[in-house]
């Protein structure tokens, strides 16, 4: 942290701080001692999992290229059809398509027409 | 007091406003009665949709979606042993096997009437002791409130789920969060990297939906899974009368569980699946036939919907009145009242008494709603159950960043919420629970402006000791805190010595 705060300035994000380390260094302690075993991610899909949180971090990149109607479009579509892959049961691809497009149009419409929240236009498209 | 009272039964009555009130009811209902979208995150995603309307009216539209989503996730609680909302937990116990046995009817009717009387409960005992509370609220100084945060800090941290140390770990996570931006005194500018966005801080809104709406939705696709298993269940006529007129023969079990519910609301960091677990247990215990419990009983159903529901009024109690939410979707409210301009305190009372009560005598009247909603709706609410997680995961994170983006129009806020998101799957999965780590960020202001103003103060007078240990509520405050890590933490100490006399069965 840099000293170059006021006394008032610190006070709270160096108390905050130390006691975030003080309790560290217990719950460390505290794991060694007790050593109980604990796999947080046994039985996760990593692929599935991976792909949404990339994805989700693309959907914002490219909100800011394409705008968000079309950003959106393709990020529902795109996860529909992904999560579903191998699943048993399937929605169809128009099901899919009709839903991506109705909810991407539907809420642009609402907050562009009726809340007034201008939603970004992207780069692409003079936004 | 009394005009107040007058504009806001104006507002609850006025035909626009009660018809967004069931539209909010119903919303609640719906997001509630699905696996894996809790009450908080339907909250969190639909403040962004009433920050455009009035206060009052947006107010209203919260309070209907927080009664509804807490009833409905009594709905796949019963149908299919799933609790829709953590706090439906207490009701699969007995709502399940009714089912089991044909008689869903009989759970979901004993459901919604009895999530209806807790309800009013709460929402009566919220009306008549804010304003109270509020009045106390008038006596605090720096050092009070000081200690007020370092109490909703401690408490939270031992009755979050879990580890206690992750708990206090995850406060102090919280407060360093929210010293990000201008200090309060003095004029810093604080871990903003840079970015101008950050100069007024985190907006709480922001990360309530980056950490308790992202997490969710991971959890739901790190699975391979279809549905969460298929409903079916046909309506049987002459049901709803008959449990009805049981459920009123037994005044003392509602009674009793809605009292329940409302004090584990009002304590601050307790929520909805606490205050029903621990009614459901008083009902066993003062029952003449406990065996009857967990076989498929409408007591033990009652007793859960009555609780959970009443802990919504007891909930907002503290937040109104201190600014300390009581359970985790009180916080979203209170994301919301700061969006709308509004400051929990005695103010809320006096200059803004006309939404205020508008608010408190609508929260009344959604639990009518609801039930009415409810009592004719579960069974095609029912029906969304279905719903494929596979579907429902992209459009939360649509809705996510919409709404991230919506409240200030600004990407910056998106990319935040989806970072505290990320983070929050990841300390969720290692035991950190996203509840203390936004109290910590809720209550570190309150915390920073006690602290650095009873300094202030004990530089001036020439005594800290004077300044923080003298004054009564401080002492009362300090008491509370002490008594709150230290019962847990000899309670854990206990268990762990047991468990090691018992040998390493459990390690």
């Amino acid at each position: 942290m840099s000293s170059s705060y006021s006394e008032m300035g610190r006070l709270v994000p160096q108390v905050a701080a130390a006691a975030l380390a003080v309790f560290s260094v217990i719950q460390l302690v505290v794991a060694v001692v007790q050593r109980k075993e604990e796999r947080p991610f046994a039985g996760v899909v990593v692929k599935r999992l991976l792909v949404l949180a990339a994805g989700t971090v693309a959907y914002i990149v490219l909100i800011l290229y394409l705008g968000f109607l079309f950003a959106s479009f393709l990020f529902l579509m795109f996860f529909f059809w992904f999560l579903s892959l191998g699943q048993e049961e399937r929605p169809g691809v128009l099901r899919m398509l009709l839903l991506a497009v109705g909810i991407s149009l539907g809420f642009f419409l609402l907050f562009n027409n009726v809340f007034l929240v201008p939603l970004p236009q992207g780069l692409w498209f003079g936004g | 007091m009394s005009e107040h009272l007058m504009v806001a039964l104006g507002n609850v009555f006025d035909p626009v406003n009660f018809l967004f009130l069931a539209v909010g009811v119903a919303a609640g209902i719906i997001v509630g009665a699905l696996p894996g979208l809790t009450a908080t995150m339907a909250l969190a995603l639909l403040v962004p949709f009433t920050f455009t309307m009035e206060p009052g009216m947006a107010l209203m539209v919260l309070g209907g979606v927080y009664v509804g989503a807490i009833y409905g996730g009594c709905i796949a609680a019963i149908l299919i042993n799933t609790p829709g909302t953590p706090s439906a937990i207490a009701t699969t116990f007995d709502g399940y096997p009714l089912t089991k046995k044909g008689k869903a009817e009989h759970a979901l009717v004993t459901a919604a009437f009895s999530s209806g009387i807790g309800g009013i409960f709460g929402a009566i005992v919220l009306l008549l002791l804010t304003p109270l509370l509020a009045e106390v609220a008038l006596k605090f100084g720096p050092p009070e409130y000081f200690w007020l945060a370092v109490f909703g800090l401690t408490i939270i941290a031992t009755l979050s789920t879990g580890s206690m140390l992750k708990g206090l770990m995850g406060g102090a996570f919280g407060v360093l969060l929210s010293t990000i931006g201008i200090a309060p005194i003095g004029g810093d500018m604080r871990f903003t990297f840079g970015f101008h966005q950050l100069q007024a801080g985190v907006e709480l809104i922001v990360a309530l939906i980056g950490f308790f709406c992202i997490p969710e939705v991971l959890l739901m696709v790190e699975r391979k899974f279809n549905r969460y298993g298929s409903v079916t269940y046909k309506p049987q006529k002459g049901v709803a009368k008959s449990v009805i007129l049981e459920l009123l023969r037994k005044p003392v079990l509602l009674l009793r569980s809605s009292v329940i519910g409302c004090f584990v609301g009002i304590v601050p960091g307790a929520g909805g699946n606490i205050a029903a677990l621990v009614s459901y247990n008083e009902a066993v215990r003062f029952a003449k036939n406990k065996s009857k419990f967990g076989t498929g009983t409408i007591d033990g159903v009652a007793a859960a919907e009555a609780a959970n529901n009443s802990e919504v009024g007891g909930s907002l109690v503290p937040l109104l009145s201190l600014g300390i939410p009581g359970a985790a979707p009180a916080a979203v409210i209170l994301g919301a009242l700061m969006l709308q301009g509004l400051r929990p305190g005695p103010e809320l009372f006096s200059v803004f008494g006309g939404i205020t009560y508008t608010f408190l005598i609508s929260l009344i009247f959604a639990n009518v709603v609801m039930f009415v909603l409810g009592f004719y709706g579960s069974r095609h609410i029912a029906r969304l159950i279905n719903l494929s997680p596979n579907l429902l995961a992209p459009m939360i994170v649509f809705l996510t960043v919409i709404g991230s983006f919506a409240i200030r129009n600004n990407m910056l806020d998106v990319s935040i919420m989806v970072f505290f998101g990320l983070v929050g799957y990841l300390t969720k999965k290692m035991g950190f629970h996203p509840g203390p780590i936004c109290l910590g960020l809720i209550l570190g202001p309150i915390l920073e402006n006690g602290l650095v103003q009873s300094m202030l103060l004990g530089k001036a007078t020439g005594s800290m000791f004077h300044v923080f240990f003298t004054r009564p509520i401080s002492m009362v405050l300090i008491v509370l805190s002490l008594v709150s890590v230290t019962l847990p933490a000899i309670a854990s100490l206990r268990a762990w010595n047991q468990e090691r006399k018992g040998g390493v069965s459990t390690a």
